[in-house]
């Protein structure tokens, strides 16, 4: 019984402790990219349009790190394959 | 909760049918519909009701013209269809009885395997069967390898991307929601619109992306007929 707490506890917070780092890190990291984008389009307005496209692509490559550990905290929390183990 | 995830809704020949298959059906025979009645009624100094068609076309147009540059025609069936299918899948959930077709990983999965198996397709349709080959080991074959990895987390990324962004959304509508049921919502509605239709733009992007790195010229005759379209504008 105690053990079952304890798993239980520990399978609801390792989502949390995981989406906040998987959220945070990317974030950063997408600001400075926009930071550096906004930079370089206010110095050279004539290639805005060229930027903000290679922008949007990359950002959503970020994005894409942000996605994988939502989906890793998903499936943690409503499709667990280690719940079975709890089952027996 | 359990709303967010599909479900079957009924069987063809021992054959499940989710319900985002039934709405995929719904929404591909409204489409039929619009272009049967585009093609039939549309005229060459447009109405009104016009317009919004052709700024799609035009939107599709253009991102292929800036994204690839060459042999529009070619390209922008694949690109075009990606568009509007996806912008509008995204945007079917915020209809009452419906629900977007890519929350299902599977819908997300069959088009990025489409992506996958048409950027091949042009490639060879480019440079000829074996000069698409000698074109993916371009400096040596070890290159190969490597890209064939790359062609799977490639369809991986589409796939995970789309589905991750849309289930995200949905899913933080429903818990709002659920915690305050008036009105709260619609902001966050609107955030997942406006995701849904930058997830559709992305994902063409990647694709015509893919489809210019397949078709690139590897020699030195680099010349794109970029005037192939803008005259067939003309006309």
């Amino acid at each position: 019984m105690e053990s079952n707490v304890l798993l239980v506890v520990v399978m609801s917070v390792a989502p949390l402790v995981a989406i906040t780092l998987g959220c945070v890190l990317p974030a950063l990291v997408e600001g400075k990219a926009v930071l550096k984008a906004l930079e370089a389009m206010a110095r050279q307005p004539e290639v805005a349009d060229e930027i903000r496209t290679t922008l949007i692509v990359s950002l959503a490559m970020l994005e894409t790190t942000a996605i994988y550990v939502l989906l890793v905290c998903l499936i943690l929390l409503f499709a667990n394959p280690l719940l079975a183990l709890l089952a027996t | 909760m359990e709303g967010i995830f599909p479900h079957e809704v009924f069987q063809i020949f021992g054959i499940p049918i989710r319900d985002t298959v039934l709405h995929t059906w719904i929404m591909m025979g409204v489409f039929i519909l619009l272009a049967y009645l585009f093609n039939r009624y549309s005229r060459l100094r447009p109405r009104a009701w016009q317009m919004p068609f052709e700024a799609v076309v035009e939107f599709a147009v253009k991102l292929v013209e800036d994204m690839i540059g060459s042999h529009v025609e070619r390209h922008l069936p694949l690109i075009g269809t990606l568009v509007i299918f996806i912008a509008s899948a995204n945007l079917l959930g915020i209809f009452p009885f419906l629900s977007s077709p890519t929350r299902d990983i599977n819908t997300t999965f069959a088009l990025a395997v489409a992506v996958l198996f048409t950027v091949h397709y042009y490639g060879v349709r480019q440079h000829g069967g074996k000069g698409y080959l000698k074109h993916l080991m371009q400096p040596n074959a070890v290159v190969f390898v490597l890209d064939l990895i790359g062609q799977m987390s490639r369809t991986l990324s589409l796939t995970l991307r789309l589905f991750g962004n849309v289930i995200a959304s949905e899913m933080i509508v429903a818990v709002i929601f659920v915690l305050v049921p008036a009105g709260a919502a619609i902001p966050l509605q609107l955030l997942g619109m406006f995701t849904g239709l930058l997830q559709a733009y992305v994902f063409a992007v990647l694709t015509c992306t893919y489809i210019k790195s397949a078709v690139a010229n590897s020699s030195s005759n680099g010349d794109t007929d970029k005037t192939q379209f803008t005259s067939l504008e003309k006309e």
